[in-house]
């Protein structure tokens, strides 16, 4: 997994980020305005930035001149589109307009990794291999067939892996459209499809009231 | 069809004008035509009785023959100078050079009749203690050449002083018309909403005292929209401030939420998210009472009572100096007392809101001082810090809404960025003004000031 800085002077953001990129497994590491976090650059490479535009001393903008090498997320309060541009003509790969929520971070942050290689392509559960990048998943070298919207499901699992997701979370992020009482009901055919095909009945846990999670 | 002002003007004066002189002219002529026809008869007159009193002298004494004689040589006589003679004796007709189609008149009258074309003038008298009667006729004509040739010169003048006319008329009403045109047209433009085109002031008529009252007119109105627009703007920024200072405890607070909603947590942990969304939640909800009490100053009038200030600063001091000591530094207060009229719940908000701000510029072993300050031209109180201080630049701002000096130093603190916009407020409220000095690394002095002659005796 990856080494993630993330660069937000407001402490409690801060944190709340760090504990759900730790939840999935990166390393993080957190600073709290811009002189600090390019010292500790200096020492401590990271393979992604997590970086405030607005930033006590010096701005987000100012920084990621100094540290071209490193993919950056920029997270924005302003929905100004100049600024966004401004973000994406400085080399960020990604943005994010605050509020958000913590599922569209988390899914950012995969795939600038993926995007930029930093993150390995492959995934385990055990002897179960899941490769993201030919959406492949075996078991004792034995390739186990998963539909496209299957394995998906099981991205977006992993993804999000020890955070409970609901539902409606899991409809919005994979079919991509406004759900109802009957298509919420699909959620629950491919997760026992994926609970039967890769047999992981213990990891994909229901969560009575809320959704499932995946828990390693 | 609708008709310009110019138009109906031009048009009316020129009918009017034409009326007048055409009217004129024609009274003229006729007048010119009677008085020559008036002095005609005279003449035929004074001739008429020239050659009754010839012929009364000449048949004195005389036959009858010798009359009818005398008829004809005077018949013959006058007849080459083109006056006809007619005598008649007791009604019947004697010599005669006149063309019997002549009616001629009773005796003692004067006749113009046209006959084949010619006016002739007709006079018969009696003569000879009324033994004849003398008929004169004369042919005028040449009074109907003298009336042709008066119509053809006044005619002629008519035309031609009317052409002239409202040629003339023409462009000296252009003239007169031109300011108004021109007013018209910078009217049309702000009417556009082109509040900076002028109207020609020049001239000392109703046009340019109109045009003098139109350009103060749009000077006003752009005066207020430019003030409204400001309002507006200041509005619009300070909304827009509002909803980013806003997005960030909502951003925290839900994200705390799906934290803890989706994460199996650890005791701790939960009573830990709990807590971030509650301080976050404490933090729009001050945001949201001091809107409240911006907004209740700004529709209200304050209450005003006589208070100490003194007595005001020691209070508070007393009452911020457990946040003092926590954050380690000194408060106090240095002395000085004066009466004022004013709020007193509001007063206290204002110095604590102060003294907060200063403990916040602090770092430890600070020192913050309330006292009062009174000079020849005003009075009041000031509080002065030991701590960072503030660029110029900065001190232009800080009574702006949600303006930082520091964002990460005073969120750390809970402030709401608005704390300063009130306090200007409450200042303001009071008749009294805010300002600071500050100096980098040295310290900040916030002033409440009253000048003098503003009633603050109690």
């Amino acid at each position: 997994m990856a080494r993630i800085m993330v660069v937000e002077d407001d402490v409690l953001i801060n944190e709340l980020i760090v504990k759900n990129l730790e939840l999935v497994g990166h390393t993080c590491l957190h600073a709290f305005d811009g002189a600090l976090a390019l010292e500790q650059l200096h020492c401590h490479p990271v393979d992604l930035l997590i970086l405030d535009v607005m930033l006590p001393g010096m701005s987000g903008f100012d920084l990621i001149k100094k540290v071209e090498s490193t993919p950056v997320i920029f997270l924005t309060a302003r929905k100004d589109l100049d600024d966004r541009l401004h973000g994406l003509s400085l080399g960020a790969d990604d943005y994010i307009v605050k509020p958000f929520a913590m599922p569209e971070l988390l899914e950012r942050v995969k795939a600038v990794l993926r995007r930029t290689k930093r993150d390995e392509n492959f995934f385990r559960i055990g002897t179960l291999a899941i490769d993201f990048e030919r959406q492949q998943v075996f078991r004792d070298g034995k390739q186990i067939e998963l539909t496209a919207k299957e394995f998906a499901v099981l991205d977006l699992l992993v993804t999000n892996r020890n955070i409970t997701l609901s539902r409606e979370k899991i409809i919005d992020s994979v079919w991509g459209y406004a759900f109802d009482g009957d298509t919420l009901r699909v959620v629950d055919v491919y997760i026992q499809q994926l609970r039967q095909k890769l047999q992981l009945k213990e990891q994909i846990r229901s969560v009575y009231g809320m959704g499932y999670r995946l828990e390693i | 069809m609708k008709k310009s002002f110019f138009e109906k003007s031009y048009l009316i004066t020129l009918l009017l004008f034409l009326i007048l002189l055409n009217g004129g002219i024609l009274t003229l002529a006729v007048y010119t035509y009677h008085s020559n026809t008036d002095a005609a008869k005279k003449v035929c007159r004074a001739e008429q009785f020239c050659i009754a009193e010839a012929f009364e002298q000449d048949c004195r004494n005389k036959s009858e023959e010798d009359i009818y004689l005398l008829q004809v040589s005077f018949g013959s006589f006058y007849g080459q100078k083109g006056i006809g003679l007619s005598f008649a004796a007791n009604g019947k007709p004697c010599f005669s050079n006149i063309p019997s189609e002549y009616r001629l008149p009773e005796a003692g009258n004067l006749l113009i009749e046209t006959y084949s074309g010619k006016r002739i003038l007709m006079i018969s008298e009696t003569v000879c203690d009324g033994n004849y009667i003398l008929s004169y006729a004369k042919d005028v004509s040449y009074l109907d050449e003298e009336l042709r040739h008066l119509i053809v010169v006044f005619v002629l003048l008519s035309v031609g002083v009317s052409a002239l006319l409202s040629v003339l008329l023409y462009f000296v009403q252009r003239k007169l018309y031109l300011p108004l045109k021109k007013l018209q047209n910078v009217t049309r433009e702000v009417a556009r909403g082109d509040f900076t085109s002028r109207a020609d002031e020049t001239g000392r008529d109703e046009f340019s005292d109109l045009a003098r009252d139109f350009n103060r007119m749009t000077d006003t109105i752009r005066e207020q929209m430019s003030q409204l627009k400001l309002a507006a703007d200041q509005k619009q920024q300070m909304l827009d401030n509002l909803a980013h200072e806003m997005r960030t405890p909502l951003t925290t607070i839900h994200g705390y939420a799906e934290y803890a909603f989706g994460v199996q947590l650890s005791e701790e942990e939960r009573m830990k998210a709990l807590r971030a969304i509650m301080s976050e939640t404490m933090r729009l909800k001050s945001i949201s009472t001091v809107l409240l009490d911006s907004a209740f100053l700004r529709e209200n009038e304050i209450e005003c009572k006589p208070l100490s200030i003194g007595a005001l600063l020691q209070r508070c001091v007393q009452r911020l100096d457990r946040i003092a000591r926590e954050r380690k530094c000194t408060l106090c207060y240095t002395g000085g007392n004066f009466a004022l009229m004013g709020e007193e719940t509001l007063l206290e908000e204002l110095v604590s809101n102060l003294v907060e701000n200063a403990l916040k510029a602090c770092s430890e072993g600070g020192l913050v001082e309330l006292g009062v300050l009174e000079t020849q031209e005003a009075r009041g109180f000031f509080v002065r810090d030991t701590g960072v201080g503030m660029t110029k630049e900065q001190l232009l701002h800080i009574t702006e809404p949600f303006y930082r000096t520091d964002k990460a130093r005073s969120r750390q603190f809970g402030g709401t960025g608005l704390g300063l916009a009130l306090c200007k407020r409450i200042a303001e409220a009071h008749g009294a003004t805010l300002s600071f000095t500050s100096e980098l690394q040295k310290g900040t002095t916030a002033y409440v000031m009253w000048a003098s002659t503003e009633q603050t005796q109690a």
